[in-house]
């Protein structure tokens, strides 16, 4: 896809938030395969689809890298991205914006179009996938059949992929208000894509962590697997 | 705001007695009397658009640094000055409570509730006012039949027959009466015009019908149902027919003895009245019969602690203090429809309607749903579309905020009709009277750029 060209992108402002060389790499090496039904699979988690796998360092091909933590804050990401859309008065060129980060969101998975991926509340129609890795950082996924939506998708992904759950859950809507694009201030409507999307990916980690403290301090309740097994003696 | 005075078109070009010669608001009319002189004598070359948009003072601003053009009709219709004059009259001079008061007041308050009914009565035709029944819109009215008329006349076996392409409006309480009383729901679906099949309907009515549920104007479609035919097949096997006119009384001429329609109807705020107030029309036998809806003040007769005794209709339907001023402002919306005249109305729409049609034609990749116009099918002036591959909303979205073109993108309430088209969502332009063809024009030239800029992501 090629970036928008000076004609069309009015903004003589650089596009800052997507230059973080974090967001490619690690987001290209993330590989989550998805099992189908038939497989069992060997580290499962139930956040609301049989179909997620934890990521494991036995299992997958990620390099998240334990232990490090991102240059950028999920706070500090927010207000990166809040300045760039604030430096952006016309409402016509933030969604040459969006549409340009549209363009830049990582490809999703088929086999992650699932109902209870669907976005509750869209206009359109958007789905989040939503993991959690040993580590316990938060990724994500996401597609639309809307480019605008998708800016949005990209933008939040761009934010709160990779970062700490309680990061996540704490961004409110006031603070991405700046995002609003094509829904005129502060409207709670239906319509209002970005904050439906940011209350998924809000109510989804909630859930991710809730199930992976239940697997971490509850481990007979679920099968003893032979290569990881996490008990109150360790791992 | 612009002050305006009400001048009907062509045939009464008096200046609206109640405005004192002093005033400011009769140089204004004066000058737009005299405008309306002139389009009396230039009477063809001032379309009935030109003629009424400054009567409609929403219409002239800006929105994100471009001339507001709005096509939402559909959604909501826009209120000319009579309308927001008499509300502001009815709160500033007389508002109170109706129906029981004794004080001067609220005798007036009363007297042009009551009138607002006749209006309503005399512009569907109805044969007396005790028909219409103030409601919160067309959808409470669907549920007031619903739940008074359906629960006590279906059974088990019963079958309501309804198109696919019916407002969401007219299905989902019928779900809820079915599941109550073991009735079936049965649909009609579309022809190869992309209308609802009216041969398919008339097969389906048997003596297992009780009900027919149709929209006499689709909002998604813009087909127009033959409702005098239906009802004939309908009452041909005992059953009732409710007629969803949302889209069909703001437009054009509505009858309801014509029809013979036992049940309709509409919401104000699509017909250039205030939100908050619709109306059923009921034939009085059958709303003799029904049992109230909901219950509380003003429907009843007298109340015991163990028991209570109702009302006559219409007043057995409208329970607690009703939008009092919404009504008497639906009353001053018919009055000024009715100044400009509903076949006007339709004629001129219709040639719109044309016209939108064939300019949206010349968006390449467009696909319009509904009927083809033609001789014998005549389209409202309403068109949803898609564009390939390009999301309805991002069209919307754009239209919004570079054109200041406003059109709505979704399911317009109607999800099965959508599902049946194998679409998602899609756009839609919907034209009142008080359009253009300017309108039109400005639409297509900012939808051919925004489908330009679209495409070159792509």
């Amino acid at each position: 896809m090629t970036p928008l060209s000076t004609t069309t992108t009015p903004s003589s402002l650089p596009i800052l938030c997507f230059s973080d060389k974090h967001y490619f790499p690690i987001a290209e090496n993330v590989r989550l395969k998805l099992p189908t039904l038939n497989i069992k699979p060997k580290f499962v988690c139930n956040s609301g689809s049989r179909d997620f796998l934890v990521v494991s360092s036995c299992s997958t091909k990620v390099q998240t890298p334990s232990g490090a933590t991102y240059k950028q804050g999920v706070s500090d990401k927010v207000k990166l991205l809040v300045s760039e859309f604030r430096s952006l008065t016309e409402p016509i060129d933030r969604v040459k914006r969006l549409l340009y980060y549209a363009a830049m969101l990582a490809p999703f998975d088929e086999s992650a179009r699932l109902p209870e991926n669907r976005v509750k509340g869209c206009a359109t129609q958007v789905w989040l996938d939503a993991r959690i890795d040993k580590n316990g950082k938060v990724w994500f996924r996401a597609d639309s059949d809307s480019e605008i939506s998708k800016g949005f998708c990209s933008c939040l992904i761009w934010v709160m992929d990779g970062a700490d759950p309680e990061e996540v859950i704490g961004v409110t809507a006031e603070e991405l208000a700046e995002l609003n694009v094509g829904v005129h201030g502060k409207v709670q409507s239906r319509v209002n894509t970005w904050q439906n999307v940011l209350i998924s990916m809000r109510d989804r980690t909630a859930a991710l962590v809730a199930e992976r403290r239940v697997k971490l301090t509850h481990p007979l309740r679920r099968p003893p697997f032979s290569s990881l097994l996490v008990s109150s003696d360790g791992i | 705001m612009v002050e305006g005075v009400f001048v009907k078109l062509p045939s009464f070009p008096f200046l609206n007695p109640a405005v004192s010669p002093s005033s400011p608001n009769c140089r204004l009319g004066f000058r737009r009397f005299s405008a309306s002189l002139s389009a009396v004598v230039k009477e063809g070359s001032v379309s009935l658009g030109h003629s009424t948009r400054p009567d409609f003072p929403i219409l002239h601003q800006e929105v994100n640094g471009s001339k507001l053009v709005y096509l939402d009709n559909a959604a909501t219709s826009q209120k000319p000055t009579a309308v927001l004059k008499a509300l502001q009259n009815y709160y500033e001079t007389y508002n109170s409570n109706v129906h029981r008061g004794i004080h001067y007041l609220s005798a007036k308050a009363t007297d042009e509730y009551e009138l607002a009914r006749k209006k309503v009565a005399a512009f569907i035709n109805a044969s007396d006012s005790t028909e219409i029944v103030f409601t919160r819109n067309a959808t409470e009215a669907i549920n007031l039949v619903a739940y008074s008329w359906g629960l006590s006349n279906l059974r088990p076996g019963s079958e309501i027959i309804l198109s696919i392409a019916e407002h969401h409006s007219a299905i989902v309480p019928w779900q809820t009466i079915a599941q109550k009383t073991g009735a079936i729901l049965r649909f009609v679906s579309l022809d190869e015009n992309e209308v609802p099949d009216v041969e398919e309907l008339r097969g389906m009515i048997s003596e297992r019908t009780e009900l027919v549920v149709v929209h006499h104007v689709s909002n998604v479609l813009g087909s127009v149902l033959p409702i005098e035919d239906i009802v004939i097949w309908a009452h041909a096997v005992g059953a009732k027919v409710l007629v969803d006119a949302c889209q069909s009384v703001p437009h054009m001429v509505v009858d309801v003895q014509g029809l013979d329609a036992d049940f309709l109807v509409a919401s104000s705020h699509k017909m250039c009245g205030p939100t908050g107030v619709g109306f059923l029309f009921g034939k009085s036998n059958l709303l003799l019969d029904m049992p109230p809806f909901l219950g509380g003040g003003e429907m009843i007769s007298d109340v015991f602690l163990d028991h209570s005794t109702y009302a006559e209709p219409p007043s057995r339907f409208e329970a607690g203090t009703p939008a009092i001023g919404e009504a008497i402002g639906l009353g001053a919306a018919i009055d000024y429809l009715s100044g400009i005249g509903m076949q006007k109305i339709h004629d001129y729409e219709m040639e719109l309607a044309n016209y939108l049609y064939e300019k949206l034609c010349s968006v390449p990749n467009i696909r319009i749903y509904g009927p083809k116009p033609s001789d014998n099918i005549h389209r409202a002036a309403l068109c949803s579309f898609n564009v390939e591959n390009i999301h309805p909303t991002d069209l919307a979205t754009f239209l919004d905020q570079q054109h200041g073109v406003a059109i709505r993108s979704g399911h317009h309430c109607a999800q099965p009709l959508h599902r049946h088209l194998g679409v998602n969502a899609s756009a839609r332009a919907s034209l009142h009277f008080y359009n253009t063809r300017e309108d039109v024009d400005e639409f297509i030239r900012s939808l051919d750029d925004t489908v330009s800029f679209f495409n070159s992501f792509k």
